[in-house]
């Protein structure tokens, strides 16, 4: 009798693969909304981003709008939400996500299925397009993300991004028309790469790194000098300066490292050899802890 | 006397009802989503008009307001307040002081046309063809009602899916690291499940106090690193290191308390020989599927309310206190390398294979040989 008893466990295992197909979450629920508004007498724009998971592209819009939104969005998971406030110009964006079960089985997405914050397979898709020519206010806090931000033909006043496992991409295509009176760039756990940077046209930029890491490329049209400003924590921060750019770092590293072949040091502050000359400089107030700074000359 | 069906007769009978049970689940929600009457088209209206005030991309507007079919407002026209077309599209040549709608259509606002609200098309599009929206411009693909998903209800069949999803994906996880395990820690799986079952009480006691100590022992741990200066290079590593090891101890702790329930309930069985080696993967696949039906009946009761719930609470807490068990025997044996008594488990050694066993169809070692019945040792003589 003993037996025929001998792999009950068969049994269950057997019916937990039955009944798995029965089990699977509920199919995804996709929306789209695209909302614009066009610029008409409207002389600046703030913009609000709060957005946790997916793809966020950010890039000038098509004229005469002042804004341009698409959201593609799973409504089982997300409820995109945008507001325009007329009277202070100011567009706000929000998407919040639900976050599932660590681990749950959903045959109709990938089998068994591993989620968790930041779960971006099937995340949403935002793309805003702004104004050119108008003034910008950005504020973009994001989640875990893919997020690129193509500001070529913009006129942006200031920029805060503030970042937490999103792999961001800044590209400055074109010269800034108006001066930046601040570039503020905090990013957590993931990386960041900033192109073109001197186009700019910001008098100080800050650069807060974290476990990613940050790659600068002050590439651009720029005169005068450029204050940067780098905390760097358990990742590292790659700065590619043009030939002709005078570069003055100060570096106060905790177990970090510097990594600049191409400059000097002189009094505890390192200089490259056009520093007297050139036409257009850079000042690096740098901290490095736990993380490495490297400086290359392109 | 009753005889008993084949092992593989009762696991189809299992499949078969659990996956009738889900199934019916399935049709019940499909047949509540089945409108009992039919809807009328005015009914329709109100209810999107209704959605569309209250999503949360949407626009308010009145009922009477629209009307079926192609609407345009002409060259000159001017209408006072909100216009909206249900399934036609709405052409705008002169002026709308409200919201233009479009249900089911495009929207396109010609050379001269104004909106001096917004423009919303549901299920269609918003064209700009030289005219003025002085509100914003809107396609919606559908309506989006509602709260998020994590703070809407379930329905019954909803949770009961859900609750089921989550058993069987668990289930399948913990067997696969249980399959690893029995191949590749069986000692330490074994010396845990002798502890478990030396000093159950114990255990638990360890496993309370192992769980209540994990974050004051990192912590104690970090500050220790940061005290060496040279460790805090090491905390990240630390910290990586201990929410594996800790997750580890407690999936092995589980696993080896999965052991010794499938061990027990095998014995009780009368499903476990005594002259063959312990089948561990046996044992712990029984005890794993032990827990894994006490969270689908749960699961499957789901749509009960509160018995459900009851079940659902009765199934964590008896997994609880299995992993606090394991936990703590896993703490008390060191990983498994310390059995009961501080003795140090003997390695496991594959048995002597005799040399004259391929020499002779009769087994002279090892089980069958064992069985046989052999007779006394006889006196050599000379």
């Amino acid at each position: 009798m003993s037996g025929r008893c001998t792999r009950p466990w068969l049994a269950i295992l057997a019916a937990a693969l039955v009944a798995a197909p029965a089990a699977t979450a509920n199919a995804q629920v996709w929306r789209t909304v695209t909302a614009s508004r066009q610029r008409a007498s409207a002389d600046s724009l703030r913009l609000r981003v709060y957005f946790g998971a997916g793809t966020f592209n950010l890039a000038a819009a098509a004229e005469p709008l002042l804004y341009n939104v698409d959201m593609r969005y799973d409504a089982g998971r997300v409820r995109p939400l945008h507001r325009y406030d007329a009277a202070t110009g100011t567009l706000t964006i929000r998407s919040d996500s639900a976050i599932g079960h660590p681990f749950s089985l959903d045959l109709k997405r990938s089998g068994l299925n591993f989620n968790g914050p930041g779960d971006d397979r099937n995340g949403t898709d935002l793309t805003v397009g702004l104004a050119r020519g108008v003034p910008l206010d950005l504020s973009l806090s994001l989640g875990a993300c893919d997020a690129t931000l193509d500001l070529a033909n913009l006129s942006v006043r200031r920029l805060q991004l503030e970042s937490g496992a999103s792999q961001t991409t800044v590209t400055f295509g074109t010269p800034n028309p108006v001066a930046m009176s601040s570039l503020d760039l905090d990013i957590g756990a993931a990386g960041l790469t900033v192109n073109s940077l001197g186009n700019a046209h910001a008098s100080t930029v800050n650069v807060s790194a974290g476990v990613g890491g940050a790659e600068l490329d002050l590439g651009g049209t720029w005169s005068g000098t450029m204050n940067l400003v780098l905390r760097a924590a358990l990742g590292g921060i790659t700065l590619h300066v043009p030939q002709d750019v005078g570069v003055q770092a100060r570096v106060a590293k905790t177990l970090g490292s510097l990594d600049a072949p191409d400059l000097t040091e002189r009094d505890g502050t390192f200089y490259s050899s056009n520093w007297s000359t050139a036409t257009r400089k850079v000042v690096i107030d740098a901290t490095a802890t736990l993380a490495g700074l490297e400086i290359t000359r392109d | 006397m009753p005889t008993r069906r084949p092992v593989y007769t009762r696991a189809a009978i299992l499949a078969a009802a659990l996956a009738v049970a889900t199934s019916v689940t399935s049709i019940a929600a499909q047949a509540k989503r089945t409108p009992a009457r039919a809807v009328s088209v005015g009914d329709s209206i109100a209810a999107v008009v209704d959605s569309l005030s209250r999503d949360p991309n949407g626009v308010a507007i009145e009922r009477s307001v629209v009307q079926q079919g192609a609407r345009t407002v002409s060259a000159g026209e001017t209408v006072t307040g909100s216009i909206a077309s249900w399934h036609g599209p709405l052409d705008v040549r002169g002026t709308v002081t409200g919201n233009a709608v479009a249900l089911g259509g495009d929207i396109v606002v010609h050379t001269g046309g104004t909106v001096r609200g917004d423009a919303v098309a549901l299920g269609g599009h918003v064209q700009l063809d030289g005219g003025t929206v002085q509100g914003e411009m809107r396609s919606l693909s559908a309506l989006t009602v509602g709260p998020l998903a994590k703070t809407v209800p379930r329905t019954p069949a909803q949770a009961t899916k859900r609750s089921l999803s989550l058993a069987v994906g668990w289930y399948l996880v913990l067997a696969v690291i249980g399959l690893f395990a029995a191949l590749f820690a069986r000692g330490n799986l074994e010396t845990i499940a002798e502890r478990i079952r030396d000093d159950f009480s114990r255990s638990f006691l360890y496993g309370v106090a192992g769980q209540i100590a994990l974050l004051p022992a990192l912590v104690v741990a970090i500050v220790a690193l940061c005290i060496t200066v040279i460790g805090i290079l090491l905390i990240p590593f630390a910290i990586v290191g201990f929410v594996l090891g800790g997750a580890g101890a407690l999936a092995l702790g589980f696993l080896a308390m999965s052991y010794v329930t499938g061990e027990a309930a095998m014995r009780w069985r009368g499903a476990v020989s005594a002259y063959t080696p312990p089948p561990v993967v046996q044992f712990l696949m029984v005890g794993l599927s032990l827990y894994f039906v006490l969270w689908m009946v749960g699961g499957l009761l789901s749509w009960a309310g509160w018995l459900g719930a009851v079940l659902r609470l009765v199934a964590a807490m008896v997994t609880w206190v299995a992993v606090t068990v394991g936990f703590g025997a896993t703490l008390a044996s060191r990983g498994g390398t310390r059995a009961p008594g501080g003795r140090v488990p003997p390695p496991q050694v594959p048995p002597p294979v005799s040399d004259a066993s391929w020499q002779t169809p009769t087994p002279v070692s090892g089980v069958a040989a064992a069985r046989r019945p052999t007779p006394p040792p006889r006196s050599i003589r000379r």
